[in-house]
């Protein structure tokens, strides 16, 4: 995962696809954050003051366009405890990563 | 209050610390912390509080800029000898974080302005370099319930505690009821490393940031002695002492002292010192 080129990342993003996880088109998505041209750690740190802002069980749909971030910012929302619902890459150059804010959050 | 581009990349690296984030960050802008003594103890802190964007920072000093503060009081320069501390200061903080506003008592604070000049603040941090002083803001502290972070160097040694008195911990009064009436060598006959001035100041700062924040175990209780030598770390437990003249079970001081530096001079035969 230390590239730009996203060769390495498909075995990284998480929980693409699980049988738990509904499907990622059928998740009201509440707001949505471009973050395209943004990398590591904005990405992070603007998803998080995004859900910040947002009402406990609200679903936020994060775009980026950095590789890296597409693996790291769920893997480090899910650490805060957030609930990291997708993560597709939806088209060359672009994930969505779909997160759910929490109570966990709330409480840090 | 939303954060700006500019504040997002500034604080990005605390604001992405668990327990931090963008709610901490507005803690911190809005926080009011007023540091006691523009020297050796409260340079590094006033930095640090400002640098991680501390909304309001009051800095209390009446002296000037000396060559021998230089060595070790790094919020002035060369070029600032002969300046008032609180100015230099004042200047040093604005060009480091311009959002940081700095507000600055060049008056002696006394038992007649301390309460007024602590009041609007959340919380103090003790860098002043006597007695009198020291005991002045611990008593005004209690008083006006206000947490108090203390340090205190000398040589190779620091010292660091919170006193916390109106919610039950300790005060300076439990751990000293009294300024010392034997000789204590100041900074100025005893000398004092620079670096050591740092650490401790950093630690205040750190601790105050810890406060503000609500994160991790404050040294309510404890009382961190360290020396820089052997570099000996030692952290004792405190407790609030019964017997404590201010915040014990039948205290005797009911309002401020003002305790005189001549009159501890004569009763001592010396000048005393607390630190810096």
């Amino acid at each position: 995962m230390e590239t730009a080129t996203g060769v390495h990342l498909e075995h990284s993003v998480p929980r693409q696809n699980t049988v738990e996880q509904p499907d990622a088109k059928e998740i009201r998505v509440d707001q949505e954050l471009n973050l395209k041209w943004k990398v590591c750690p904005y990405t992070f740190v603007e998803s998080m003051l995004a859900l910040e802002e947002m009402e406990i069980g609200q679903v936020l749909r994060v775009i980026v366009d950095y590789a890296p971030s597409a693996c790291d910012v769920p893997k480090s929302l899910t650490k805060e405890g957030y609930e990291v619902l997708d993560v597709s890459k939806i088209n060359d150059t672009d994930w969505a990563i779909l997160v759910r804010n929490t109570v966990f959050q709330e409480n840090r | 209050m939303k954060l700006t581009e500019e504040q997002i990349l500034r604080y990005s690296r605390q604001i992405i610390l668990p327990g931090v984030g963008g709610r901490g960050q507005k803690k911190l802008a809005e926080a009011k912390v007023f540091i006691m003594g523009a020297g050796g103890l409260g340079s590094p802190a006033a930095l640090y509080l400002a640098a991680a964007g501390v909304g309001t920072i009051g800095l209390a000093d009446s002296d000037r800029v000396e060559l021998h503060n230089l060595q070790r009081q790094i919020l002035h320069k060369t070029s600032d000898v002969g300046r008032l501390k609180v100015e230099s200061g004042k200047t040093t903080i604005e060009s480091l974080n311009p959002e940081v506003k700095v507000e600055i008592y060049p008056q002696r604070i006394t038992s007649e302005n301390i309460r007024e000049v602590i009041r609007k603040y959340d919380l103090c941090l003790d860098g002043s370099d006597n007695f009198p002083t020291r005991f002045l803001l611990n008593d005004a502290c209690f008083f006006e319930k206000k947490t108090l972070i203390s340090g205190a160097i000398l040589r190779f040694h620091g010292q660091l505690s919170t006193f916390k008195p109106h919610i039950g911990g300790h005060c300076y009064r439990c751990l000293f009821p009294a300024p010392p009436r034997e000789h204590v060598p100041n900074c100025q006959e005893a000398g004092v490393l620079g670096a050591i001035a740092g650490i401790i100041g950093v630690f205040q700062a750190n601790e105050a940031l810890k406060e503000i924040l609500g994160i991790g175990e404050s040294m309510v209780g404890r009382f961190l002695d360290i020396n820089t030598l052997d570099l000996s770390i030692h952290v004792f437990e405190v407790r609030k002492n019964p017997d404590c003249p201010l915040c014990g079970n039948h205290p005797v001081i009911r309002d401020l002292v003002q305790y005189s530096q001549t009159c501890i001079a004569e009763q001592a035969g010396n000048i005393q010192c607390g630190a810096v």
